[in-house]
């Protein structure tokens, strides 16, 4: 009996975690699994390891920016691809995967009007807000005020994963 | 889906949340093994190596289907068998033995998402598709990798190809070759042997859309769908030779520009149900992967998805009617793609995606119907006469929340008054393939049900699925019926998981049960 795994479909990025079997599911192995009877293969260990979340950016947005940044966030529908709440649309780095925003690194914080705006990462399939492709769901341009204001939410939900991160850490120790 | 506030497209993809099969089943797949029917997409083979045949790589055929019918050591179709009732004669595994049941063996892709194809098996080689539209051939036996094939798909053209590369539904196999649709909008043949191209068509405009759907195969010929019902993109089922790739006929599913000539007679009658100012520009009715070829009827039966893009560029276009054939279920001549019959699934505001087609032939009142079976997301079951599109009888599967019953007279679906609740509904059946036994006469379907209302984000955001769970139903098609269920709850609502207990079970000879303990009395 042969199986594909993994939590597939387009739910993978548009859902929230919670609807997944497990919060982790999101970051499950794409893999096939053969079950035969009277077999004794080991189960595989997953070979996702979740990176450590960056320290984010210092956070300069006032608390209604933040909330503004969320509206606008769902209005251009990023979370049908970055997941609602930014709250893990799967992989980090594999190839094919939506990145996860809370683990971007300095470098897309320092790209970000590039990316966003300009579509600095188009062939990744990131198109440029500022000027969207047709076919578009959202029907509008997106202001550098307006990217700023992602931008803010964006570093808010990763330092909100990074604080519980870090207070997991020192629990442990 | 019901057109209640917010984007379509939350609302077909709020649809798209249920059992997360893959590590439910890697975790609790005892659950899906209750009974010794397939999982839902997933292959029941003889696991035997390539080197046991003789035979060219991908030799599947109308005789081979045939033949393979009952022997089940291949899973030639998608679906198994041309009547998709997905179901395999294997009977090594039971379920006294089913706990014997060990991993042989598995193989990592490497793939930021996970698979959703449904695995053709041919001659000990299996054929899977993975995100980014590559296609993997497998050795059954040993999982060794022996070919892959990258479509090196662009993601730079449209949003929705971007987003539709993400994910694929599986390949067909044909006469030595493996077909699969890519994310932007290609059907590409691939030699089963060498895992090279040989050839490509385009079935959608890229700068549009792409494709997650699996192709099909009738006489010959390729079938394929393509997404975009919930962003403005006009659907067709498009059939293409499986030699050459040259495009025989296409099906627009719905109404072009009116100041072009109609493409289709049918598309003529169409078009005088939908109204609105420019209501035409909003496209639906896409053909994702529900496509059913029956011979016995020499008919493509296929699923579209509803029409009703409210938002973005389309905001301000207010459509009403009909509005042909988005939502329905449509027969069209397997040579021609001349059209036969249609028949719609939900009333025009409550327009619903349908899901994969089942043939079979049931006595019903007395009578035996050759019949397409089918459950789209509204969560009724619907049994059409597959020759003349009549509905023979519709229930439904759990308690919805739009409706709560058929009237066969009236045509239509009893709905639910907003004023008590009505108007909305969760997805009940999604794309996991249903399977059909003649051996039991049930229907196994993959289905989520509710037992408390939705509830909307107070937030603004998606009515998302809280308090919903994963069911799977033995469902008696002739009595509309549910003969046994069971359920899972999400782990991940912090709802610790409960044994697998099946509420009711009765054998096929004794009468069916009315209902079950979860369904309401009002039903």
């Amino acid at each position: 009996m042969l199986t594909p795994v993994g939590w597939g479909s387009g739910s993978r990025l548009f859902a929230p975690a919670w609807t997944m079997a497990t919060p982790e599911s999101k970051r499950g192995p794409a893999r096939l699994l053969a079950f035969k009877l009277g077999a004794t293969t080991p189960f595989p260990t997953p070979p996702d390891i979740v990176p450590p979340v960056p320290k984010p950016p210092p956070q300069t947005a006032s608390a209604e920016t933040i909330q503004e940044g969320k509206h606008i966030y769902r209005r251009f529908v990023c979370d049908g691809c970055h997941s609602p709440d930014i709250d893990g649309s799967g992989a980090w780095v594999r190839n094919g995967a939506v990145p996860d925003l809370r683990y971007a690194p300095p470098e897309v914080h320092k790209q970000w009007y590039a990316i966003v705006l300009a579509g600095t990462h188009w062939d990744k399939g990131m198109p440029g807000f500022a000027n969207p492709p047709k076919f578009a769901f959202p029907n509008a341009k997106m202001t550098t005020k307006e990217a700023d204001a992602v931008h803010a939410y964006v570093i808010d939900q990763a330092w909100k994963a990074y604080n519980a991160e870090q207070q997991k850490a020192q629990a442990k120790n | 889906m019901p057109a209640v506030t917010h984007s379509l497209r939350r609302k077909l993809h709020f649809a798209k949340i249920q059992l997360p099969h893959g590590c439910r089943i890697m975790k609790n797949w005892q659950f899906m093994c209750v009974t010794t029917i397939c999982l839902p997409i997933a292959a029941i083979l003889a696991l035997r190596s390539s080197a046991d045949s003789p035979t060219k790589a991908g030799d599947v055929t109308e005789s081979r289907v045939a033949s393979d019918a009952t022997e089940g050591n291949n899973w030639l179709l998608n679906g198994r068998t041309f009547d998709a009732q997905h179901f395999s004669p294997l009977k090594q595994i039971t379920a006294k033995n089913v706990s014997g049941l060990g991993l042989a063996w598995s193989l990592d892709i490497d793939s930021g998402m996970g698979i959703v194809s449904e695995p053709i098996i041919v001659d000990g080689i299996a054929y899977v598709s993975a995100p980014l539209s590559k296609v993997y051939a497998v050795d059954a036996a040993s999982g060794k990798q022996l070919w892959m094939f990258d479509p090196k798909i662009r993601l730079d053209q449209a949003i929705n190809g971007s987003y539709s590369a993400r994910t694929n539904a599986g390949v067909a196999v044909w006469n030595g070759k493996v077909y699969i649709g890519t994310g932007d909008c290609r059907l590409i043949a691939i030699d089963a042997t060498s895992g090279k191209q040989v050839w490509q068509a385009t079935v959608c405009q890229p700068n549009q859309t792409g494709i997650t759907g699996a192709p099909h195969v009738a006489k010959g010929k390729i079938l394929m769908g393509y997404n975009g019902s919930d962003d403005g993109v006009r659907g067709a089922l498009a059939a293409y030779d499986a030699d050459t790739g040259k495009e025989v006929w296409r099906f627009w599913t719905v109404p072009g520009d009116p100041a072009k000539p109609f493409e289709t007679k049918a598309l003529e009658m169409a078009a005088k149900t939908w109204s609105g100012k420019d209501s035409w520009k909003i496209g639906g009715g896409d053909v994702w992967t529900a496509i059913t070829y029956d011979p016995v009827t020499d008919q493509v039966i296929f699923g579209t998805a509803g029409a009703g893009v409210d938002y973005g560029e389309f905001e301000n276009i207010k459509t009403s009617g009909d509005r042909l054939f988005a939502g329905c279920i449509i027969a069209v001549n397997a040579d021609t793609g001349e059209y036969a019959w249609h028949f719609q699934t939900s009333s025009p505001g409550q327009q619903t995606e349908n899901n994969h087609i089942v043939m079979a032939d049931l006595v019903i009142d007395g009578e035996k119907r050759h019949v397409a079976m089918t459950v789209p997301k509204n969560g009724f079951f619907y049994i059409l006469d597959a020759k003349t599109g009549k509905l023979l009888s519709a229930n439904p599967l759990v308690k919805l929340s739009w409706a709560n019953s058929y009237d066969l007279h009236l045509g239509r679906a009893i709905e639910v008054p907003a004023s008590a609740g009505g108007g909305k509904q969760w997805t009940v059946h999604n794309w996991w393939p249903m399977s059909y036994s003649s051996l039991s006469g049930l229907i196994y379907i993959p289905a989520t049900d509710r037992q408390s209302p939705m509830q909307a984000d107070p937030d603004g955001g998606n009515e998302w699925m809280k308090g919903s769970q994963g069911r799977l139903i033995a469902w008696d098609p002739v009595s509309q019926s549910t003969r046994w269920s069971v359920s899972r709850d999400r782990a991940a609502e912090n709802s610790p998981p409960t044994p697998p207990t099946p509420e009711q079970k009765s054998g096929p000879s004794k009468p069916a049960l009315p209902s079950t303990p979860f369904l309401s009395p009002t039903l």
